[in-house]
Protein backbone atom coordinates (compact mmCIF):
# COMPACT_ATOMS: atom_id res chain seq x y z
CA UNK A 1 0.00 0.00 0.00
CA UNK A 2 1.48 3.56 -0.61
CA UNK A 3 1.88 5.43 1.72
CA UNK A 4 0.24 9.31 1.70
CA UNK A 5 2.98 11.10 3.95
CA UNK A 6 4.56 13.82 2.28
CA UNK A 7 7.58 11.19 1.77
CA UNK A 8 5.75 8.53 -0.09
CA UNK A 9 7.43 7.48 -3.14
CA UNK A 10 6.80 5.45 -5.91
CA UNK A 11 9.04 3.02 -7.44
CA UNK A 12 9.90 2.80 -11.24
CA UNK A 13 11.06 -0.56 -12.98
CA UNK A 14 14.62 1.33 -13.99
CA UNK A 15 15.08 1.35 -10.33
CA UNK A 16 14.69 5.32 -9.98
CA UNK A 17 12.13 6.71 -7.62
CA UNK A 18 9.70 9.56 -7.70
CA UNK A 19 8.91 11.70 -4.77
CA UNK A 20 5.37 11.74 -5.34
CA UNK A 21 4.76 15.40 -3.22
CA UNK A 22 7.83 16.31 -5.64
CA UNK A 23 6.45 15.32 -8.51
CA UNK A 24 3.10 16.70 -7.42
CA UNK A 25 4.30 20.16 -7.28
CA UNK A 26 6.65 20.28 -9.75
CA UNK A 27 4.02 19.40 -12.59
CA UNK A 28 0.84 20.25 -11.32
CA UNK A 29 0.49 23.51 -13.05
CA UNK A 30 2.10 22.23 -15.98
CA UNK A 31 -0.88 19.70 -16.62
CA UNK A 32 -3.41 22.07 -15.68
CA UNK A 33 -2.01 24.19 -18.33
CA UNK A 34 -1.92 21.07 -20.68
CA UNK A 35 -5.72 20.63 -19.39
CA UNK A 36 -6.46 24.24 -20.31
CA UNK A 37 -5.60 23.85 -23.79
CA UNK A 38 -8.77 21.42 -23.70
CA UNK A 39 -11.15 23.09 -21.46
CA UNK A 40 -11.70 26.76 -20.22
CA UNK A 41 -12.72 25.89 -16.77
CA UNK A 42 -9.73 25.91 -14.78
CA UNK A 43 -12.13 24.25 -11.83
CA UNK A 44 -13.19 21.65 -14.02
CA UNK A 45 -8.88 21.19 -15.09
CA UNK A 46 -8.15 20.75 -11.49
CA UNK A 47 -10.90 18.11 -11.14
CA UNK A 48 -9.08 16.07 -14.27
CA UNK A 49 -5.93 16.42 -13.30
CA UNK A 50 -6.70 15.40 -9.78
CA UNK A 51 -8.60 12.30 -11.25
CA UNK A 52 -5.83 11.31 -13.24
CA UNK A 53 -3.43 11.54 -10.25
CA UNK A 54 -5.59 9.83 -8.14
CA UNK A 55 -5.67 7.09 -10.80
CA UNK A 56 -2.26 7.23 -11.46
CA UNK A 57 -2.06 6.26 -7.29
CA UNK A 58 -4.94 3.60 -7.87
CA UNK A 59 -2.66 2.06 -10.82
CA UNK A 60 0.13 0.70 -8.32
CA UNK A 61 1.44 -0.41 -11.74
CA UNK A 62 5.43 -0.13 -11.95
CA UNK A 63 6.22 2.00 -14.88
CA UNK A 64 9.71 1.64 -16.43
CA UNK A 65 10.13 5.09 -16.62
CA UNK A 66 9.51 8.85 -15.77
CA UNK A 67 8.82 9.12 -19.81
CA UNK A 68 6.20 6.15 -19.04
CA UNK A 69 4.74 7.86 -16.08
CA UNK A 70 4.64 11.91 -18.05
CA UNK A 71 3.39 9.95 -21.14
CA UNK A 72 0.55 8.20 -18.69
CA UNK A 73 -0.34 11.66 -17.25
CA UNK A 74 -0.53 13.44 -21.07
CA UNK A 75 -2.68 11.14 -22.68
CA UNK A 76 -4.77 10.17 -19.48
CA UNK A 77 -5.59 14.08 -19.01
CA UNK A 78 -6.53 14.42 -22.82
CA UNK A 79 -8.71 11.40 -23.11
CA UNK A 80 -10.39 12.61 -19.60
CA UNK A 81 -11.16 16.58 -21.08
CA UNK A 82 -12.05 14.92 -24.55
CA UNK A 83 -14.91 12.80 -22.71
CA UNK A 84 -15.58 15.21 -20.58
CA UNK A 85 -16.27 17.94 -23.94
CA UNK A 86 -18.23 14.79 -25.71
CA UNK A 87 -20.51 14.88 -22.52
CA UNK A 88 -20.73 17.90 -21.76
CA UNK A 89 -22.93 20.54 -23.61
CA UNK A 90 -20.41 23.36 -24.32
CA UNK A 91 -20.28 26.43 -26.00
CA UNK A 92 -19.36 26.18 -29.53
CA UNK A 93 -15.78 27.54 -29.12
CA UNK A 94 -14.78 24.53 -27.20
CA UNK A 95 -16.29 22.20 -29.42
CA UNK A 96 -13.99 23.46 -32.55
CA UNK A 97 -10.75 23.32 -29.86
CA UNK A 98 -11.77 19.85 -29.08
CA UNK A 99 -12.80 18.74 -32.91
CA UNK A 100 -9.34 20.29 -33.51
CA UNK A 101 -7.68 18.43 -30.89
CA UNK A 102 -9.40 15.32 -31.59
CA UNK A 103 -8.02 15.38 -35.29
CA UNK A 104 -4.35 15.69 -34.62
CA UNK A 105 -1.60 13.59 -33.06
CA UNK A 106 0.59 16.38 -33.54
CA UNK A 107 -0.68 19.11 -31.93
CA UNK A 108 -1.09 16.89 -28.99
CA UNK A 109 2.60 16.07 -29.11
CA UNK A 110 3.37 19.64 -29.80
CA UNK A 111 1.51 20.67 -26.81
CA UNK A 112 3.59 17.79 -24.82
CA UNK A 113 6.27 19.10 -25.63
CA UNK A 114 5.62 22.60 -24.88
CA UNK A 115 4.17 21.71 -21.81
CA UNK A 116 7.48 20.14 -20.49
CA UNK A 117 9.83 22.85 -21.55
CA UNK A 118 7.68 25.04 -19.80
CA UNK A 119 7.59 23.54 -16.63
CA UNK A 120 11.35 23.27 -16.61
CA UNK A 121 11.57 27.14 -16.44
CA UNK A 122 8.11 27.28 -14.21
CA UNK A 123 10.31 25.41 -11.81
CA UNK A 124 13.66 27.15 -12.18
CA UNK A 125 12.17 30.59 -11.78
CA UNK A 126 10.39 29.39 -8.32
CA UNK A 127 13.30 28.57 -7.03
CA UNK A 128 14.43 32.80 -6.99
CA UNK A 129 13.14 34.69 -4.49
CA UNK A 130 8.91 36.66 -4.73
CA UNK A 131 10.92 39.67 -5.79
CA UNK A 132 13.28 38.36 -8.45
CA UNK A 133 10.32 35.90 -10.12
CA UNK A 134 8.30 39.56 -10.58
CA UNK A 135 11.73 41.16 -11.86
CA UNK A 136 12.15 38.44 -14.08
CA UNK A 137 8.66 38.18 -15.38
CA UNK A 138 8.26 42.43 -16.34
CA UNK A 139 11.85 41.26 -18.18
CA UNK A 140 10.07 38.80 -20.01
CA UNK A 141 7.27 41.77 -21.01
CA UNK A 142 10.14 43.62 -22.02
CA UNK A 143 9.94 46.55 -19.99
CA UNK A 144 12.61 48.19 -19.11
CA UNK A 145 15.05 49.02 -15.72
CA UNK A 146 13.20 52.16 -15.06
CA UNK A 147 9.71 50.89 -15.79
CA UNK A 148 10.28 47.69 -13.44
CA UNK A 149 11.67 49.70 -10.72
CA UNK A 150 8.50 52.30 -11.29
CA UNK A 151 6.07 48.84 -11.90
CA UNK A 152 7.67 47.34 -8.48
CA UNK A 153 8.40 50.44 -6.42
CA UNK A 154 11.79 49.38 -6.05
CA UNK A 155 15.50 51.33 -6.94
CA UNK A 156 16.35 50.15 -10.46
CA UNK A 157 19.88 49.42 -8.63
CA UNK A 158 17.80 46.38 -6.91
CA UNK A 159 16.24 45.70 -9.97
CA UNK A 160 20.05 45.46 -11.77
CA UNK A 161 21.00 43.38 -9.34
CA UNK A 162 17.81 41.24 -9.50
CA UNK A 163 18.48 41.09 -12.98
CA UNK A 164 21.74 39.62 -12.96
CA UNK A 165 20.20 37.03 -10.80
CA UNK A 166 17.79 36.43 -12.91
CA UNK A 167 19.55 35.47 -16.06
CA UNK A 168 21.40 32.80 -14.44
CA UNK A 169 17.99 31.41 -14.06
CA UNK A 170 17.20 32.27 -17.94
CA UNK A 171 19.70 31.94 -20.53
CA UNK A 172 19.34 35.15 -22.27
CA UNK A 173 22.93 35.04 -24.07
CA UNK A 174 21.24 33.87 -27.29
CA UNK A 175 24.51 34.07 -29.16
CA UNK A 176 24.88 30.39 -27.55
CA UNK A 177 21.90 29.51 -29.69
CA UNK A 178 23.96 30.12 -32.71
CA UNK A 179 26.60 28.12 -31.66
CA UNK A 180 24.22 24.92 -31.36
CA UNK A 181 22.63 25.69 -34.42
CA UNK A 182 25.77 26.16 -36.25
CA UNK A 183 28.60 24.37 -34.30
CA UNK A 184 31.86 25.60 -36.55
CA UNK A 185 32.73 28.92 -36.29
CA UNK A 186 34.55 28.48 -32.66
CA UNK A 187 35.52 32.07 -32.16
CA UNK A 188 31.84 33.03 -30.93
CA UNK A 189 31.28 33.83 -27.39
CA UNK A 190 30.52 31.20 -25.21
CA UNK A 191 28.55 31.97 -22.12
CA UNK B 1 5.10 5.98 -38.65
CA UNK B 2 6.47 5.30 -35.33
CA UNK B 3 3.53 3.92 -32.63
CA UNK B 4 1.96 7.11 -30.61
CA UNK B 5 3.68 6.17 -27.40
CA UNK B 6 7.55 6.63 -28.83
CA UNK B 7 5.87 9.65 -29.95
CA UNK B 8 5.18 10.76 -26.71
CA UNK B 9 8.17 9.71 -25.58
CA UNK B 10 9.73 11.67 -27.89
CA UNK B 11 7.95 14.84 -27.55
CA UNK B 12 8.71 14.82 -23.40
CA UNK B 13 12.20 14.26 -23.91
CA UNK B 14 12.72 17.27 -26.44
CA UNK B 15 10.50 19.07 -24.24
CA UNK B 16 12.76 18.85 -21.10
CA UNK B 17 16.02 19.41 -23.31
CA UNK B 18 15.02 22.37 -24.47
CA UNK B 19 13.71 23.57 -20.85
CA UNK B 20 16.80 22.57 -19.41
CA UNK B 21 18.71 24.69 -21.96
CA UNK B 22 16.73 27.62 -21.80
CA UNK B 23 17.60 27.82 -17.91
CA UNK B 24 21.30 26.74 -18.78
CA UNK B 25 21.15 23.29 -17.04
CA UNK B 26 21.80 21.50 -19.61
CA UNK B 27 24.82 19.43 -19.87
CA UNK B 28 27.26 18.78 -23.01
CA UNK B 29 25.61 15.49 -23.54
CA UNK B 30 22.20 17.28 -23.62
CA UNK B 31 23.68 20.14 -25.57
CA UNK B 32 24.60 17.58 -28.22
CA UNK B 33 21.56 15.86 -27.95
CA UNK B 34 19.25 19.36 -28.39
CA UNK B 35 21.57 20.03 -31.69
CA UNK B 36 20.70 17.04 -33.25
CA UNK B 37 17.08 17.08 -32.47
CA UNK B 38 17.05 20.70 -33.85
CA UNK B 39 18.91 19.48 -36.99
CA UNK B 40 16.62 16.99 -37.42
CA UNK B 41 13.56 18.97 -38.99
CA UNK B 42 12.80 22.44 -39.40
CA UNK B 43 9.80 22.35 -37.88
CA UNK B 44 11.83 21.71 -34.66
CA UNK B 45 13.51 24.81 -34.89
CA UNK B 46 10.66 26.87 -36.12
CA UNK B 47 8.84 25.65 -32.60
CA UNK B 48 12.23 25.86 -31.01
CA UNK B 49 12.03 29.29 -31.59
CA UNK B 50 8.51 30.01 -30.83
CA UNK B 51 9.01 28.35 -27.20
CA UNK B 52 11.65 30.68 -26.35
CA UNK B 53 9.76 34.30 -27.15
CA UNK B 54 9.68 36.33 -24.14
CA UNK B 55 6.19 36.86 -24.43
CA UNK B 56 5.03 33.72 -24.65
CA UNK B 57 7.22 32.20 -21.86
CA UNK B 58 5.94 34.89 -19.81
CA UNK B 59 1.89 33.92 -20.99
CA UNK B 60 3.22 30.36 -19.97
CA UNK B 61 4.21 31.08 -16.22
CA UNK B 62 1.40 33.02 -15.49
CA UNK B 63 -0.80 30.51 -16.12
CA UNK B 64 1.14 28.41 -14.30
CA UNK B 65 1.16 30.18 -11.51
CA UNK B 66 -2.77 30.89 -11.38
CA UNK B 67 -3.41 27.35 -9.25
CA UNK B 68 -2.62 26.87 -5.21
CA UNK B 69 -0.36 24.06 -5.57
CA UNK B 70 -0.01 23.78 -1.55
CA UNK B 71 -4.16 23.76 -1.47
CA UNK B 72 -4.33 21.08 -4.37
CA UNK B 73 -1.98 19.10 -3.15
CA UNK B 74 -4.10 19.11 0.62
CA UNK B 75 -7.24 18.05 -1.60
CA UNK B 76 -4.86 15.49 -3.41
CA UNK B 77 -3.46 13.87 0.19
CA UNK B 78 -7.08 13.97 1.72
CA UNK B 79 -8.76 11.81 -1.43
CA UNK B 80 -5.80 9.26 -1.19
CA UNK B 81 -6.12 8.68 2.67
CA UNK B 82 -9.84 8.01 2.07
CA UNK B 83 -9.17 5.84 -0.34
CA UNK B 84 -6.59 3.66 1.28
CA UNK B 85 -9.04 3.36 4.30
CA UNK B 86 -11.92 1.74 2.05
CA UNK B 87 -9.34 -0.49 0.29
CA UNK B 88 -7.85 -1.83 3.65
CA UNK B 89 -11.67 -2.46 4.53
CA UNK B 90 -12.27 -3.86 1.39
CA UNK B 91 -9.15 -6.22 1.57
CA UNK B 92 -10.28 -7.15 5.06
CA UNK B 93 -14.12 -8.39 3.77
CA UNK B 94 -12.20 -10.37 0.58
CA UNK B 95 -10.28 -12.32 3.51
CA UNK B 96 -13.31 -13.02 5.73
CA UNK B 97 -15.36 -14.30 2.88
CA UNK B 98 -12.27 -16.27 1.70
CA UNK B 99 -11.42 -18.20 5.10
CA UNK B 100 -15.25 -19.14 5.30
CA UNK B 101 -15.38 -20.36 1.68
CA UNK B 102 -12.22 -22.38 2.63
CA UNK B 103 -13.52 -23.74 5.80
CA UNK B 104 -17.36 -24.37 4.23
CA UNK B 105 -15.39 -26.60 1.56
CA UNK B 106 -13.31 -28.73 3.69
CA UNK B 107 -16.37 -29.83 5.98
CA UNK B 108 -18.23 -30.34 2.64
CA UNK B 109 -15.39 -32.47 1.15
CA UNK B 110 -14.55 -34.42 3.90
CA UNK B 111 -18.31 -35.40 4.77
CA UNK B 112 -18.97 -36.36 0.59
CA UNK B 113 -18.37 -40.24 0.19
CA UNK B 114 -17.05 -39.07 -3.49
CA UNK B 115 -13.13 -38.62 -1.95
CA UNK B 116 -11.34 -42.01 -2.39
CA UNK B 117 -9.30 -41.45 0.52
CA UNK B 118 -9.97 -38.85 3.50
CA UNK B 119 -7.80 -38.79 6.30
CA UNK B 120 -8.55 -36.13 8.89
CA UNK B 121 -5.65 -33.80 8.25
CA UNK B 122 -5.96 -33.53 4.98
CA UNK B 123 -5.96 -30.10 3.74
CA UNK B 124 -7.93 -28.20 0.77
CA UNK B 125 -6.52 -25.59 -1.42
CA UNK B 126 -9.86 -23.74 -2.56
CA UNK B 127 -10.24 -21.40 -5.50
CA UNK B 128 -13.11 -19.18 -5.72
CA UNK B 129 -14.63 -16.58 -7.96
CA UNK B 130 -17.63 -14.30 -7.28
CA UNK B 131 -19.98 -13.33 -10.25
CA UNK B 132 -19.06 -10.94 -12.83
CA UNK B 133 -14.96 -11.68 -12.40
CA UNK B 134 -13.03 -14.98 -13.76
CA UNK B 135 -9.45 -16.08 -13.02
CA UNK B 136 -6.57 -18.46 -14.13
CA UNK B 137 -4.72 -20.75 -11.84
CA UNK B 138 -1.71 -22.85 -12.25
CA UNK B 139 -2.27 -25.97 -10.65
CA UNK B 140 1.18 -28.01 -8.97
CA UNK B 141 1.07 -30.28 -11.51
CA UNK B 142 1.21 -27.18 -13.98
CA UNK B 143 -2.67 -28.10 -15.67
CA UNK B 144 -3.97 -24.66 -16.02
CA UNK B 145 -7.43 -24.09 -15.05
CA UNK B 146 -9.65 -20.87 -16.27
CA UNK B 147 -12.30 -20.34 -13.54
CA UNK B 148 -15.44 -18.81 -14.51
CA UNK B 149 -17.24 -16.13 -12.91
CA UNK B 150 -19.32 -18.18 -9.43
CA UNK B 151 -17.37 -20.60 -9.03
CA UNK B 152 -15.61 -22.68 -6.68
CA UNK B 153 -12.78 -25.20 -6.98
CA UNK B 154 -10.72 -26.81 -4.64
CA UNK B 155 -7.87 -29.59 -4.66
CA UNK B 156 -5.82 -31.24 -1.72
CA UNK B 157 -2.65 -29.97 -1.11
CA UNK B 158 -0.83 -32.77 -2.28
CA UNK B 159 -2.04 -32.49 -5.33
CA UNK B 160 0.09 -34.35 -7.99
CA UNK B 161 2.23 -35.73 -5.01
CA UNK B 162 -0.55 -39.18 -4.74
CA UNK B 163 -3.15 -38.32 -6.99
CA UNK B 164 -4.70 -35.59 -9.09
CA UNK B 165 -8.74 -34.93 -7.43
CA UNK B 166 -10.39 -31.49 -7.79
CA UNK B 167 -13.79 -30.85 -6.98
CA UNK B 168 -15.99 -28.15 -8.88
CA UNK B 169 -18.83 -25.92 -8.44
CA UNK B 170 -19.56 -23.80 -11.45
CA UNK B 171 -17.64 -23.37 -14.44
CA UNK B 172 -13.87 -24.01 -15.21
CA UNK B 173 -11.99 -24.99 -18.39
CA UNK B 174 -9.41 -27.31 -17.82
CA UNK B 175 -5.76 -27.43 -19.81
CA UNK B 176 -4.54 -30.93 -18.55
CA UNK B 177 -0.54 -31.47 -18.37
CA UNK B 178 -0.43 -35.17 -19.23
CA UNK B 179 0.39 -37.61 -16.82
CA UNK B 180 -0.79 -41.55 -17.69
CA UNK B 181 0.53 -42.91 -14.73
CA UNK B 182 -1.83 -40.40 -12.52
CA UNK B 183 -5.10 -39.45 -14.21
CA UNK B 184 -6.67 -36.22 -13.18
CA UNK B 185 -10.50 -36.48 -12.37
CA UNK B 186 -12.63 -33.90 -11.59
CA UNK B 187 -16.17 -34.59 -9.73
CA UNK B 188 -18.96 -32.54 -9.17
CA UNK B 189 -21.93 -33.97 -7.78
CA UNK B 190 -21.76 -37.82 -8.52
CA UNK B 191 -20.35 -37.26 -11.86
CA UNK B 192 -16.49 -37.80 -12.28
CA UNK B 193 -14.49 -36.84 -15.37
CA UNK B 194 -11.27 -38.84 -15.79
CA UNK B 195 -8.61 -37.23 -17.84
CA UNK B 196 -5.28 -38.19 -19.18
CA UNK B 197 -4.11 -34.96 -21.17
CA UNK B 198 -6.97 -32.93 -22.77
CA UNK B 199 -8.26 -29.65 -23.15
CA UNK B 200 -11.72 -29.49 -21.94
CA UNK B 201 -14.64 -27.53 -19.99
CA UNK B 202 -16.97 -28.36 -17.51
CA UNK B 203 -19.81 -26.31 -16.49
CA UNK B 204 -21.62 -27.33 -13.24
CA UNK B 205 -23.41 -24.37 -11.53
CA UNK B 206 -25.79 -26.00 -8.62
CA UNK B 207 -28.52 -24.08 -10.15
CA UNK B 208 -27.95 -25.61 -13.55
CA UNK B 209 -30.42 -29.08 -13.90
CA UNK B 210 -27.51 -30.47 -15.98
CA UNK B 211 -23.76 -30.82 -15.78
CA UNK B 212 -21.93 -30.59 -18.51
CA UNK B 213 -18.34 -31.32 -20.28
CA UNK B 214 -17.48 -30.47 -23.61
CA UNK B 215 -14.45 -31.44 -24.99
CA UNK B 216 -11.85 -29.82 -27.33
CA UNK B 217 -9.04 -32.40 -27.69
CA UNK B 218 -8.11 -35.45 -26.45
CA UNK B 219 -10.08 -38.02 -24.54
CA UNK B 220 -12.33 -37.63 -21.30
CA UNK B 221 -14.09 -40.39 -19.23
CA UNK B 222 -17.03 -40.23 -17.42
CA UNK B 223 -18.00 -41.95 -14.68
CA UNK B 224 -20.30 -41.92 -11.30
CA UNK B 225 -19.46 -42.13 -8.09
CA UNK B 226 -21.70 -44.94 -7.48
CA UNK B 227 -22.64 -46.73 -10.04
CA UNK B 228 -20.16 -48.67 -11.50
CA UNK B 229 -21.77 -49.59 -14.73
CA UNK B 230 -22.12 -46.12 -15.37
CA UNK B 231 -19.11 -45.10 -18.03
CA UNK B 232 -18.90 -42.78 -21.31
CA UNK B 233 -15.91 -41.84 -23.29
CA UNK B 234 -16.23 -38.40 -24.63
CA UNK B 235 -14.48 -37.57 -28.05
CA UNK B 236 -13.42 -34.01 -29.71
CA UNK B 237 -16.29 -31.54 -30.55
CA UNK B 238 -18.78 -33.79 -27.77
CA UNK B 239 -20.81 -32.11 -25.28
CA UNK B 240 -21.84 -34.62 -22.56
CA UNK B 241 -24.89 -33.68 -20.60
CA UNK B 242 -25.84 -35.21 -17.41
CA UNK B 243 -28.68 -34.76 -15.58
CA UNK B 244 -28.01 -34.43 -12.24
CA UNK B 245 -31.99 -35.58 -10.56
CA UNK B 246 -32.52 -38.37 -13.02
CA UNK B 247 -28.58 -39.55 -13.27
CA UNK B 248 -28.96 -40.01 -17.07
CA UNK B 249 -26.43 -38.92 -19.88
CA UNK B 250 -27.26 -37.52 -22.89
CA UNK B 251 -24.35 -36.68 -25.93
CA UNK B 252 -24.39 -34.43 -28.69
CA UNK B 253 -22.19 -33.04 -31.54
CA UNK B 254 -21.00 -29.20 -30.94
CA UNK B 255 -19.17 -26.44 -31.84
CA UNK B 256 -16.84 -26.63 -28.93
CA UNK B 257 -15.58 -23.48 -29.19
CA UNK B 258 -19.06 -21.95 -28.42
CA UNK B 259 -18.72 -23.68 -25.02
CA UNK B 260 -14.95 -22.79 -24.29
CA UNK B 261 -14.79 -19.27 -25.55
CA UNK B 262 -14.99 -17.62 -22.24
CA UNK B 263 -12.06 -18.44 -21.01
CA UNK B 264 -10.65 -15.28 -23.76
CA UNK B 265 -12.80 -13.32 -22.81
CA UNK B 266 -15.72 -14.05 -25.77
CA UNK B 267 -19.39 -15.35 -25.12
CA UNK B 268 -21.15 -17.17 -27.98
CA UNK B 269 -24.37 -17.44 -28.28
CA UNK B 270 -25.81 -19.70 -31.28
CA UNK B 271 -29.55 -20.23 -30.96
CA UNK B 272 -29.32 -20.45 -27.30
CA UNK B 273 -32.28 -20.33 -25.17
CA UNK B 274 -33.16 -17.18 -23.37
CA UNK B 275 -33.13 -19.10 -20.30
CA UNK B 276 -29.14 -19.97 -20.63
CA UNK B 277 -28.58 -16.59 -22.13
CA UNK B 278 -30.20 -14.90 -18.84
CA UNK B 279 -28.22 -17.38 -16.26
CA UNK B 280 -24.91 -16.56 -18.24
CA UNK B 281 -25.17 -12.96 -18.65
CA UNK B 282 -25.96 -12.78 -14.94
CA UNK B 283 -22.64 -14.46 -13.73
CA UNK B 284 -20.75 -12.39 -16.23
CA UNK B 285 -21.77 -9.24 -15.38
CA UNK B 286 -23.03 -9.78 -11.88
CA UNK B 287 -26.53 -8.55 -12.40
CA UNK B 288 -29.94 -9.43 -11.22
CA UNK B 289 -31.76 -10.07 -14.64
CA UNK B 290 -36.22 -10.71 -13.78
CA UNK B 291 -38.36 -11.53 -16.66
CA UNK B 292 -41.68 -9.56 -16.55
CA UNK B 293 -43.05 -12.03 -19.45
CA UNK B 294 -42.50 -15.70 -19.55
CA UNK B 295 -42.41 -15.45 -23.59
CA UNK B 296 -39.48 -14.82 -23.06
CA UNK B 297 -38.26 -17.79 -22.36
CA UNK B 298 -39.04 -19.16 -25.66
CA UNK B 299 -36.61 -16.77 -27.72
CA UNK B 300 -33.55 -17.93 -28.55
CA UNK B 301 -30.65 -15.43 -29.15
CA UNK B 302 -27.65 -15.28 -31.26
CA UNK B 303 -24.39 -13.01 -30.59
CA UNK B 304 -20.66 -12.74 -30.22
CA UNK B 305 -20.18 -10.93 -27.48
CA UNK B 306 -16.04 -9.53 -26.76
CA UNK B 307 -15.62 -6.82 -24.66
CA UNK B 308 -19.19 -5.03 -24.98
CA UNK B 309 -20.31 -3.08 -22.14
CA UNK B 310 -24.13 -4.62 -20.76
CA UNK B 311 -26.06 -1.62 -22.06
CA UNK B 312 -24.46 -3.17 -25.29
CA UNK B 313 -25.48 -6.47 -25.01
CA UNK B 314 -29.22 -5.80 -23.94
CA UNK B 315 -29.37 -3.24 -26.73
CA UNK B 316 -28.54 -6.42 -29.14
CA UNK B 317 -31.42 -8.45 -27.55
CA UNK B 318 -33.76 -5.83 -27.91
CA UNK B 319 -32.95 -5.47 -31.07
CA UNK B 320 -32.95 -9.06 -32.52
CA UNK B 321 -35.16 -10.35 -29.98
CA UNK B 322 -37.98 -7.51 -29.76
CA UNK B 323 -37.27 -7.69 -25.76
CA UNK B 324 -37.66 -4.34 -23.64
CA UNK B 325 -35.01 -3.60 -20.88
CA UNK B 326 -35.03 -1.30 -18.33
CA UNK B 327 -31.53 -1.37 -16.00
CA UNK B 328 -31.68 -0.09 -12.19
CA UNK B 329 -28.34 0.83 -11.31
CA UNK B 330 -27.49 0.26 -7.84
CA UNK B 331 -25.34 2.44 -5.73
CA UNK B 332 -24.56 -0.05 -2.81
CA UNK B 333 -21.88 -2.61 -3.67
CA UNK B 334 -23.38 -5.41 -2.45
CA UNK B 335 -26.58 -5.13 -4.25
CA UNK B 336 -26.36 -6.02 -7.78
CA UNK B 337 -27.78 -4.29 -10.55
CA UNK B 338 -30.97 -4.95 -11.66
CA UNK B 339 -32.29 -5.77 -15.37
CA UNK B 340 -36.02 -6.60 -16.20
CA UNK B 341 -36.80 -7.97 -19.41
CA UNK B 342 -40.31 -7.93 -20.88
CA UNK B 343 -41.66 -8.19 -24.61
Amino acid sequence: MVNTSRDSEIKLGNGEKINLKDFFTAYYPAFNSFAAGYIADPAVCEDVVQEVFISFWEKQKTFPNVYAVKAFFYTSIRNSCLDFLKHTIVEEKYRAINKNRNESTESFLEEVLRKEAYSEIYNEINKLPEMGKNVLLLILREKSNEEIATILNIAVNTVKTHKARAYKVLRKNLNDLFLLLFPFPKHLPHS
Amino acid sequence: MKPEHTNIHESIRAGSLIGKYLTGKESAKEKAQLKDWLNEDARHQQLFNTLKKNGNIADAMEEFGVHDKEQAWKRYTERLAALSLRKMLFRWKVAAVFFFLVACTGILAYINSGWNSLPGNESYTTVSTNNGQNSRIILPDSSVVWVNSGTTLSYNTNFAAKNRHIRLSGQAFFKVARNEEMPLTVTCNDLQVKVLGTEFDVSAYPEDQNISVVLESGSVKLLHANDKSFGYTLSPGEKAEFNVARGNLSVNKVNSYNYTSWKDGILIFEDAPMRDVIEKLERWYDINIEVKNENVYKLVFNATIVNESMGDIFDLIKFSCAVNYKIIPSDKPEVPVQVILSN
